[in-house]
């Protein structure tokens, strides 16, 4: 795809952008940047992607990878100037969101395993629903989820813990070790 | 302490407070990350992840994207372009080089003197040309102003057009109403005769049955051209009224000579004028006047006066009361 590209073959481009921009666009978001900003951060990785192409090499890594690593750098440059942010998202899980495979379907969980989980987490209150949202969905650290709701950090710690204990139950029912 | 040291100690403050908020956070985070051993945390990152990027906002998304793949289609051919301009500078600078020759510089010189005495007889032709057109827009700026005189007259009588036309719509307009009313009062002419001729004929078939008391269909006959639209005793009431009975037996009074004719007519001028004065809607009253019209003889010598008048003025009033008298015997 990408000497193809390379070459200027009409719709190779567009075809990497669609591969990755989604993953890229859900490790900025998670990384506290605002969609707006999210955007442009976005179109700015994809138009380094484009000049750096030929400085790619397969055989150092998968495109995915190295599109990650320039999405990273760029996002950090732009960290530095909204520091305030960034401790309310976990850097851990915005990375998390790079590091899984190209394509998302073939996570690590069963599929089934997850649907199961889905259902579970549509089962919870929706205070404690909310709240799981915000850890794994947006990847708040506690002290975000606590500046999003309004609650201390300590109830924050409580709720999540209800909320996973409720889950493995649930899980537990469906047969699922969790 | 100067001023820079105390802005520099400032600075490392302020940096000292964000690293601890940070060593807070990271240690917050550790506590949570302990969990990720757990299969429960494992699984909650790995929806975590699918969710999130199942919600990025798709449309926004797709514009930007349209966005910047627009913006590097129309980049691509101006650089492009570029090349191709440094392309040809590099080629059109090859060739200048070639050109400093003298015999290129020659024969350049030699053309632009053959040019010069080719363009002599052009410019004559450029000189006639150029009265020509002067002419030509004389001959139209004096077009234009006769035109715009013509355009003003015209513009006028477009105007004394309107108002020909207006008032000779106003006058069709006239016409036609007025067209309608004829049409109205000839039809009412035409309403008038018929009942004139129909009262005429009434009478005249009266008076061929002179010996003969009129019929209760000829009276209804009589009451409904003397009085149309009446009915009942206000009917009779009306006929009698209409006709001027009390005032044409008043004026018969005066002008007979003839006393039994003059006490009839007497008497006929007080039951007239009882008829006039007559409650119509009170039974009682009505039933009383029918009374009054058949006692002593009354109808008897109405009959006799009638054949002896004849045709006369006097023979049809005395028909006309007879007709009355009738029309109350129906309604009593």
């Amino acid at each position: 795809m990408v000497a193809r590209c390379l070459r200027g073959e009409p719709g190779s481009f567009e075809a990497i952008h669609a591969a990755h921009s989604r993953r890229v666009m859900a490790y900025l978001l998670r990384s506290g940047f605002s969609v707006h900003d999210a955007e442009d951060l976005c179109q700015d990785i994809f138009v380094r992607v484009v000049k750096s192409l030929k400085k790619f090499d397969e055989s150092r890594g998968a495109l995915g990878a190295w599109i990650a690593t320039i999405a990273r750098n760029v996002a950090r440059k732009r960290w530095r100037r909204k520091a305030s942010r960034w401790l309310d998202f976990d850097p851990e899980l915005a990375e998390e969101t790079l590091s899984g495979g190209d394509d998302p379907s073939g996570a690590t969980e069963a599929v089934e395993t997850i649907e199961a989980l889905d259902d579970c987490i549509g089962r919870l209150p929706g205070e404690l629903q909310q709240m799981i949202r915000l850890r794994y969905v947006e990847g708040r650290t506690t002290r975000g989820i606590s500046s999003a709701v309004g609650m201390p950090e300590a109830t924050v710690r409580l709720h999540l813990d209800k909320a996973r204990d409720i889950l493995r139950r649930c899980l537990e029912s469906k047969g699922i070790e969790a | 302490m100067s001023g820079v040291e105390r802005n520099r100690g400032v600075a490392r403050v302020g940096a000292a407070q964000r690293t601890l908020e940070r060593v807070q956070s990271d240690r917050s985070m550790k506590t949570e990350r302990n969990n990720k051993n757990d299969s429960l945390e494992g699984m909650l990152r790995q929806w975590g992840v699918r969710q999130a990027m199942e919600q990025v906002p798709r449309q926004a998304y797709g514009m930007r994207r349209q966005k910047m793949l627009a913006m590097v289609g129309r980049w691509a051919p101006l650089a492009a372009a570029a090349v191709l301009v440094m392309v040809a500078g590099g080629l059109f600078y090859a060739s200048g080089q070639r050109n400093e020759n003298a015999g290129y510089v020659q024969g350049a010189a030699a053309e632009d003197r053959e040019g010069h005495f080719r363009q002599m007889p052009a410019r004559g032709d450029l000189e006639k040309m150029t009265a020509e057109v002067v002419s030509l827009s004389e001959q139209l700026a004096k077009l234009r102003t006769t035109g715009d005189e013509q355009a003003a007259e015209m513009e006028f009588l477009e105007g004394q057009l309107a108002v020909a036309q207006q008032e000779l719509e106003a006058a069709n307009a006239v016409l036609a109403e007025v067209g309608k009313e004829r049409d109205v009062a000839k039809q009412e002419l035409l309403a008038e005769r018929v009942r004139a001729e129909q009262a005429e004929s009434a009478l005249a078939e009266a008076e061929t049955a002179e010996s003969h008391p009129p019929t209760a269909e000829m009276a209804e006959l009589y009451l409904s051209l003397a009085a149309p639209g009446w009915s009942g005793m206000s009917a009779v009431q009306a006929a009698a009224q209409n006709r001027r009975l009390s005032a044409r037996c008043g004026q018969l009074r005066q002008e007979t000579e003839d006393p039994e004719m003059g006490y009839l007519l007497d008497r006929l001028e007080a039951v007239l004028t009882r008829l006039a004065m007559l409650d119509v809607r009170d039974e009682h009253s009505v039933a009383v006047f029918a009374s009054l019209t058949r006692a002593g003889q009354l109808r008897g010598q109405l009959v006799e006066a009638l054949a002896a008048a004849g045709g006369s003025e006097m023979g049809q009033f005395l028909l006309e009361v007879q007709l009355i008298f009738r029309g109350v015997d129906r309604e009593a």
